[in-house]
């Protein structure tokens, strides 16, 4: 049994290896003084972190070996212990009680959270217990914690600044809406520019908007404008390259300049009313530059990124608004000419049908009364007579549609030879006569005999002439009078009809001879026939180098018409000699004697093929032209601006632009700048609607390939001597029939 | 028991000295003037303190408790609301807390500044009592009032009173509220009512206090 002696011994034994344990194990600095602030106590803790040795500093005054303590002013917490009183220190306020570094890889001293407490024993303070922890690791745990709330904070910051940017992407995307709906309302291409001017101008708040669009050199023209007036800007034109869009489009990025704005005639107009700041896109379609939009500040800024994506925005939907507006204009112009086409075609057939059924009738009407044989020998004689002159106009008509067929498809040919008109007009009248007895019409005639041999076909001439005087008679009033004159006139013979009759109104004048168009099919059609007679006169006069023209005083005043044939220049047996020179490389019958009959005329030939241009070269160069060639529609176009021809001749089918393009430029361009230059078409294509959207494009000739040279000569001649009106004439929509009648 | 204005008086002058060294205190601490203040004093029986404290805070207080002995014994305690305890520490470590929650190092310091404040008080009672009063080491916890002073009368049988002072912080233009209490048994009670008549005697009302 163990004495008190013993448990006394025992009990000082455990608490010395309790001491021992804490002061090898504690995770902790622990220092215990006595009451003189003597170290009684260091542990192993802490001769770890101060290298500082118990067994070296046991004994001596705590204040001693750290004096920093002292002029820190901390020895007072320790001095409060020994009043009773215990503080804890945090490392917020305090840092480190002693300083040591946090690890040895550290040079930051580690953070420690102090306690200091009297030591007591019996209600006795007998020294101080201090413990030092190390807080270093919590303390960065706490920073970086720290931190990330802080970054969460900043996130949800900027989560809402997303949020807001969401809103006015929103509120972008609506006015981006609107100005692409209103624009969208707009059909013509105009009011779809300037919808959109507006409408960027109204979003982003500055002071100008302008919309440059592309021309085909690059140049950009100034279509829109809103923020100044229209007409100090609209239409300038900015060249290539230059000045602030052309800077945008070269780039085909957006651009913002501050300050000294490029030079150009737009930015001098813009510099004038303040502008100090440009911010532009590019408009393009599969990155070919449509044009341009840029905004004008009077403010030293440029437009925030924002703002140059929202006008992003509005320039790819202006992009693609423009290209419909474009296709739509075009095809809207398509529509009516097929429209009008369709509409004269329709009467045309009308027409054909009235006209081929009235011979008929009396034919079939005759026919049975014969077939019935109730009728006596005289009326049967009527009547066959009766039958053979429907019969006859019959086929007229049906030959009248045939030649307007050729015409159209280009394969009305003429066999030429060096004729005598006299002899056809004499033949033409012995034609006609019976007409003319029949209403009791005087045939005047003045006929020179020898007036010279003209190029010419003589059936094709007796048609002409045949027409002529029909129409005269149709047209004039029983007892009237028709006269005929064949003359010479200088190198021309001059075949004249002149009627008594209906006469024509001066605004139907012009159109006399075109063909497909009724100028007023309403009229009650008191006279027959289907009026074509002139439009194929004017055709056959032209193949043959003539022009045909018709006058009139006005309604019951008569009318004359007057065609006129250039004269053969040689004598018939001179002309055997150059046909036979001609078979060496041309192919027509006409006489090439007059070499030098194209002298002067300045020709532009257009063509991708060079055997095609050396061929026309040729051609054209021996009869006295100046020939200057092009290889394609541009280098066409700058050579009208640099040759200024007298005459086009352009191939339809070329690389790149065709024909057709071209013309349309060439027509854009103003009179004095070649836009009225007479031209001629060369196609493979001769159907009908080929020629027909070669003329609407502008040209004022269609010759199919391949080219019988004689036959291209006769179309250069007669756009010559042709007094060509624009109007009238220059377009496509203004081809088809004017039936004579309704003039008259 | 029901203190008479003289001694209320008394004891105001009392906490303010104490205040006033616990504001120097922090000034040097923390570098920037520190005041604090108090405009009333009232005592209360502990077990009756929910009243004058359950409409101080509705939710979770911070407090720093430190238990002192000696002749006179009883618990000290400083009571913060979440809040005002998150801004205090913002105030004296010129640190912001973006996320208004008290980390370990936040509740050393409220510990610390508590440990300061109670050690002034009872360090003048002390003075003014003459007797030797011991503290335990400052904890700091966090629980609703209710808790609180269910934690405070745990176990004891005996009539406690609580000395219920309203403390003020300022710091750079700010302001932060909370409670100093003080819960004494009656026999500690009697003692300091006693030698407080005593301490106005000897000062022939309120002069020169020396602790």
């Amino acid at each position: 049994m163990a004495t008190q002696t013993e448990h006394m011994i025992e009990d000082s034994r455990t608490n010395g290896a309790v001491f021992r344990w804490i002061n090898d194990h504690g995770n902790q600095g622990l220092i215990v003084t006595d009451e003189h602030l003597h170290i009684r106590i260091w542990n192993h803790w802490l001769e770890t972190k101060t290298h500082k040795q118990a067994e070296n500093i046991i004994g001596m005054s705590l204040l001693e070996v750290f004096p920093e303590l002292v002029t820190r002013q901390l020895d007072r917490y320790f001095r409060q212990a020994l009043e009773g009183r215990s503080n804890v220190l945090s490392q917020k306020l305090h840092k480190f009680l002693i300083e040591v570094p946090a690890s040895e890889l550290d040079v930051e001293p580690m953070r420690q959270s102090v306690r200091i407490s009297p030591l007591e024993e019996a209600g006795r303070v007998i020294g101080t217990v201090t413990v030092i922890d190390d807080v270093t690791e919590r303390v960065n745990r706490e920073a970086i914690l720290q931190r990330q709330l802080a970054q969460r904070a900043k996130l949800l910051e900027s989560e809402s600044a997303a949020r807001n940017a969401a809103e006015s992407a929103t509120t972008r995307l609506s006015n981006l809406q609107t100005i692409t709906d209103e624009a969208f309302a707009q059909k013509s291409l105009n009011d779809v520019l300037f919808k959109i001017v507006q409408g960027v101008r109204a979003v982003l708040n500055t002071a100008t908007v302008v919309l440059l669009m592309a021309d085909d050199r690059g140049d950009l023209i100034v279509r829109a404008i809103d923020g100044i007036e229209r007409e100090a800007v609209l239409g300038i034109r900015v060249p290539m390259g230059t000045g602030f869009a052309g800077m945008v489009a070269n780039a085909r990025k957006p651009i913002s300049v501050k300050g000294n704005l490029p030079a150009s005639p737009l930015n001098t107009v813009l510099q004038e009313h303040g502008i100090r700041a440009l911010s532009g896109i590019p408009l393009l379609i599969e990155n070919h530059v449509l044009g341009v939009i840029h905004v004008g500040m009077r403010e030293m800024r440029s437009l925030s990124d924002d703002d140059i994506r929202f006008l992003r925005l509005v320039g790819d939907r202006a992009s693609l608004l423009i290209e419909r507006a474009r296709s739509y204009e075009s095809e809207k112009i398509a529509r009516a000419y097929a429209e009008q086409a369709n509409r004269l075609k329709d009467q045309f057939l009308a027409t054909v049908s009235h006209e081929l059924r009235t011979p008929l009738n009396a034919i079939l009407g005759w026919a049975r009364l014969l077939q019935s044989g109730r009728i006596d020998q005289a009326t049967a004689g009527h009547a066959l007579s009766v039958i053979e002159r429907n019969a006859k106009a019959q086929a007229q008509l049906i030959d009248d549609l045939l030649d307007v067929s050729r015409i159209i498809s280009g394969k009305l040919r003429l066999n030429l030879s060096p004729v005598e008109t006299a002899p056809l007009v004499e033949a033409a009248l012995d034609a006609v006569r019976p007409a003319a007895d029949a209403k009791g019409i005087r045939l005047r005639t003045n006929i020179s005999v020898h007036v010279g041999p003209v190029p010419g076909d003589p059936d094709r001439i007796q048609q002409i002439v045949w027409n002529l005087l029909s129409n005269a008679i149709k047209f004039t009033p029983n007892e009237g009078d028709v006269f005929v004159s064949v003359e010479r006139n200088n190198s021309n013979v001059e075949i004249t009809v002149r009627d008594t009759g209906l006469g024509i109104r001066s605004e139907f004048l012009p159109f006399v001879f075109d063909r497909f168009r009724q100028a007023d099919s309403s009229v009650t059609r008191t006279h027959s026939g289907l009026g074509l007679g002139l439009a194929i006169v004017r055709h056959l006069v032209e193949l043959h180098g003539g022009t045909v023209h018709a006058e009139s005083d006005g309604e019951n005043q008569g009318a004359t018409f007057k065609v006129c044939f250039p004269v053969l220049g040689a004598k018939p047996e001179e002309v055997d000699q150059d046909e036979s020179s001609l078979k060496t490389g041309l192919q027509s019958a006409i006489p090439f004697d007059n070499a030098n009959s194209l002298h002067g005329l300045r020709i532009l030939i257009i063509d991708d093929d060079r055997d095609s241009l050396d061929l026309l070269v040729t051609v054209l160069q021996h009869c006295g032209a100046q020939v200057v060639t092009a290889s394609s529609a541009s280098e066409g176009l700058e050579a009208v601006s640099t040759v200024k021809p007298d005459i086009v001749i352009s191939d339809i089918e070329m690389p790149h632009e065709d024909g057709y393009a071209f013309m349309r430029k060439l027509r854009s361009l103003p009179g004095n700048q070649g836009g009225q230059i007479p031209s001629v078409a060369l196609t493979a294509h001769a159907k009908a609607e080929d020629r027909m959207r070669a003329l609407a494009a502008g040209f004022h000739i269609h010759v199919p390939k391949p080219v019988e040279p004689a036959e291209l000569l006769v179309a250069i001649k007669s756009l010559r001597e042709r007094n060509l009106k624009p109007d009238v004439d220059g377009g496509g929509q203004d081809s088809g029939v004017r039936g004579r009648r309704s003039g008259r | 028991m029901v203190l008479t204005e003289r001694q209320n008086d008394a004891l105001t002058e009392l906490i303010n000295i104490a205040f006033a060294r616990t504001g120097a205190a922090l000034s040097e601490l923390t570098g920037h003037r520190v005041l604090l203040d108090s405009p009333s004093v009232a005592l209360h029986l502990a077990s009756e303190l929910d009243k004058s404290l359950s409409r101080f805070v509705p939710g979770e207080v911070a407090w720093i408790h430190q238990v002192f002995h000696g002749p006179v014994a009883g618990d000290a305690l400083l009571l913060l609301n979440y809040e005002g305890a998150v801004h205090l520490t913002e105030l004296l470590t010129d640190e912001s807390n973006d996320s208004n929650r008290l980390d370990e190092s936040a509740r050393e310091v409220l510990t610390e500044v508590g440990n300061i404040l109670l050690n002034a008080c009872l360090g003048v009672f002390g003075n003014v009592l003459h007797v030797h009063v011991g503290f335990s080491v400052p904890r700091l916890r966090l629980d609703t009032i209710k808790d609180l002073i269910a934690w405070l009368n745990r176990g004891r049988g005996e009539l406690r009173y609580a000395l219920v002072v309203f403390t003020r912080f300022q710091i750079k233009e700010s302001q932060v509220n909370g409670y100093l209490v003080l819960v004494l048994n009656m026999d500690a009670f009697d003692r300091l009512v006693k030698e407080i008549d005593e301490w106005i005697e000897e000062n022939n009302g309120r002069q020169n206090i020396n602790s």
